[in-house]
């Protein structure tokens, strides 16, 4: 939510209350002292140079609601990653597949966009809880891995189950327990 | 969607119950109409003391259940009837005049369009979804701080270093019953309560005229309505830092033992919301304290003591962390490579995007601007020459250019930008050292601001993240305790330079 002016809209705008709050108030009132006007319309430019933008900022916030009001809860709730190019709903396919409380370890293909990948698993940690990933070169019970195909894998893999997204740029999701 | 607000209501008026009991024990009222008076700092103190104590809890192994979280709140607000400190009421407050209350509803303008906002919001900004409410949901889920996620390298996204104070604040929304969806609402309560705070400790002191220009520049501020909405940490430590501030200017000035008690609440608060609270608490109290050295040692002293007080916001959680071998950006050693690898080109590109994120007319108008006005009014009230005046137009002029001609991606440097750095630097840095030699007030914001500034030049010169991305991804955010404290200071500057309002013994 932020005014939708340019910066040297936003500086006219703000500055022509700024200067119309400072000199009423010099006019306005009977100031005890030069200190004790120059005060005052500091103070009141303070007020105006905000109040003269907001109409702006106002409707720039109603914008906002009508725009947010759109979303469903659920669309709110991931409008992070959904926004950063993930599709949240291969997690959720990942989390009925893992057991809770069971420990998995996350492998992404070398090959996707860093920042999707990055993206994957910030997503993954939260939307797993209280499935707990392990670090790398450790002995998790699950793989998930993105782009990786469980033959590439160092861990051999059973139950392999694979997860399509819906886009079809996208590489598969594998999700299996490792052997051992 | 009702259910979630009424959960969130639950939870504030917890809180509100025990800052309540907080304030009363700090002696700041005695009866329900004196509670009228400092109804929005004591909710803030209630939130600043709950987070605090979730903290500390968590690491000592609580989960912070329902019952555990109706208990705390129970007990600080029984903690009322004991009166640690003397009786010395806060704020009185005369009835508001018609005029008031025809500016109490401009203030409350923004503030309901923001409220109804903040309950559609999406969680969009990428520090409050990708680390600040997974690691609250991550509290309720696992029924406390498990080390076995929380300091485990997989989880180094979600910063295990970092307080814990808005994830126990939004964890204890999600165990009353509150979804993700209205997260942003509890931090739309802070920005409310922090704007009907100032009126309440300001009004009495410097006048109905400079406190409602105040909270009407602050509240229909773009920034600060879209900072609170983004359910990032920066507006939760902004407006502990300045009401620490705000208390401390009171304990000073006035001897007000309430403000003392505080001064330590919001400080620890402070210091419990981010990593860099610690620095910047150092900085404003460092720099209280010599104001008050200057009133009597007693009174520094005290102050002093009530900094010591706000490590129990950072002290228990470095340990936890440390012992736990939690995951951190900054250790020792990653420091010491940092430092080896300092780039010094780093400072002026820094500073002057943080100048331009400060100064951006698009989204905090002429709030700093005129705040820096109102310092320099203060200034020439005592001494009339040309020394600020000239310094303080240089520097906005070239804070101004700088907000509207460097693009807010420009990490590369480029040989014209000396054009604007080196004015900057001068002008600055005669400000602070004018403005402290005519008047201690508007001395104390300009060097606390001008510190604070050089803190985070420093932050991102010895950044262990890639200095492009560490700048491009927080320098909106971390100014906001700038543009906040030189904003709320702005009418108790202006009130000593026309004396209006009760003389306090700073000068």
């Amino acid at each position: 939510m932020v005014a939708r002016l340019t910066g040297v809209e936003a500086l006219f705008l703000a500055g022509m209350g700024a200067v119309l709050g400072a000199l009423l108030s010099a006019r306005a009132r009977q100031w005890p002292s030069g200190s004790a006007r120059l005060s005052g319309m500091t103070a009141v430019a303070l007020a105006t140079s905000s109040l003269a933008v907001a109409p702006v900022t106002a409707w720039a916030i109603v914008l906002d609601i009508r725009a947010s009001k759109q979303l469903s809860m659920r669309e709110a709730e991931r409008f992070g990653p959904e926004e950063n190019g993930l599709d949240t709903s291969l997690i959720d396919r990942v989390a009925r597949v893992i057991p809770r409380r069971a420990t998995y370890g996350l492998a992404v293909s070398d090959g996707l966009d860093p920042h999707r990948a990055s993206v994957f698993r910030i997503w993954a940690l939260a939307a797993l809880l209280p499935r707990r990933a392990v670090a790398d070169g450790s002995s998790p019970e699950w793989i998930v891995s993105w782009g990786i195909p469980p033959s590439e894998l160092d861990a051999s893999l059973t139950d392999v189950r694979v997860i399509e997204p819906e886009a079809d740029a996208d590489p598969h999701v594998y999700v299996g327990r490792v052997v051992r | 969607m009702t259910g979630d607000v009424l959960a969130l209501l639950l939870v504030n008026g917890c809180l509100f119950a025990a800052g309540a009991g907080v304030t009363r024990a700090l002696g700041a009222w005695r009866g329900p109409r004196e509670l009228l008076t400092v109804v929005a700092t004591s909710f803030l103190a209630g939130a600043a003391v709950f987070g605090v104590l979730a903290q500390l809890l968590y690491v000592l192994g609580f989960s912070l259940s329902v019952p555990q979280t109706l208990a705390i709140c129970g007990l600080l607000a029984a903690a009322g009837s004991l009166r640690v400190l003397p009786a010395s009421p806060l704020a009185g407050q005369p009835l508001p005049s018609r005029r008031e209350w025809v500016a109490a509803a401009l203030v409350a303008i923004p503030l309901i369009l923001l409220a109804v906002d903040a309950v559609y919001q999406p969680l969009s900004s990428w520090d409050a979804w990708t680390h600040w409410t997974p690691k609250a949901r991550a509290l309720v889920e696992l029924d406390g701080l498990d080390r076995s996620y929380f300091a485990s390298p997989p989880y180094g996204h979600w910063h295990p270093d970092y307080p814990l104070l808005v994830p126990s604040l939004e964890a204890v929304a999600f165990r009353f019953g509150a979804g993700v969806r209205v997260a942003q609402l509890e931090f739309w309560f802070l920005l409310a309560a922090f704007a009907v705070a100032l009126v309440e400790l300001l009004r009495p002191r410097v006048g109905p005229l400079l406190t409602w220009a105040a909270a009407l520049a602050l509240v229909w501020t773009p920034k600060l309505g879209a900072e609170a909405l983004s359910a990032n940490a920066d507006m939760p430590l902004a407006i502990f830092l300045v009401l620490a501030a705000v208390a401390a200017w009171l304990w000073i000035s006035e001897g007000s033992m309430p403000a003392l008690g505080l001064v330590a609440v919001f400080g620890a608060a402070a210091v419990a919301t981010k990593l860099e609270g610690v620095i910047e608490v150092a900085i404003v109290l460092a720099l209280a304290v010599w104001l008050a050295l200057g009133q009597s040692r007693r009174s520094a002293l005290l102050l002093a003591g009530a900094g010591a007080v706000t490590l129990i916001g950072f002290i228990p959680w470095r340990l936890w962390t440390m012992l736990t071998g939690a995951p951190t950006a900054y250790s020792a050693s990653s420091l010491v490579d940092t430092v080896e690898a300092v780039d010094p080109s780093r400072v002026p590109i820094a500073s002057l995007l943080l100048l331009r994120q400060l100064f951006d007319p698009a989204v905090w108008l002429l709030l700093v601007p005129l705040a820096l006005c109102a310092l320099a009014v203060g200034a020439l009230a005592l001494r009339r020459d040309r020394v600020v005046p000239l310094s303080t137009a240089v520097f906005l002029v070239v804070a101004l250019v700088t907000a509207l001609v460097i693009p807010p991606r420009s990490y590369e440097w480029q040989h014209q930008y000396w054009l604007l750095f080196v004015p900057a630097v001068l002008a600055g840095s005669v400000l602070v050292v004018a403005i402290p030699r005519r008047t201690r007030t508007a001395g104390f914001v300009v060097t606390s601001v001008g510190s604070l500034f050089g803190a985070l030049v420093a932050f991102y010169l010895f950044t262990p993240y890639d200095f492009a991305w560490h700048l491009g991804t927080s320098t909106s955010r971390v100014v906001t305790p700038l543009a906040l404290l030189a904003a709320a200071f702005a009418p108790i500057v202006l009130a000593r330079a026309s004396k209006q309002g009760p003389p306090g013994r700073v000068p």
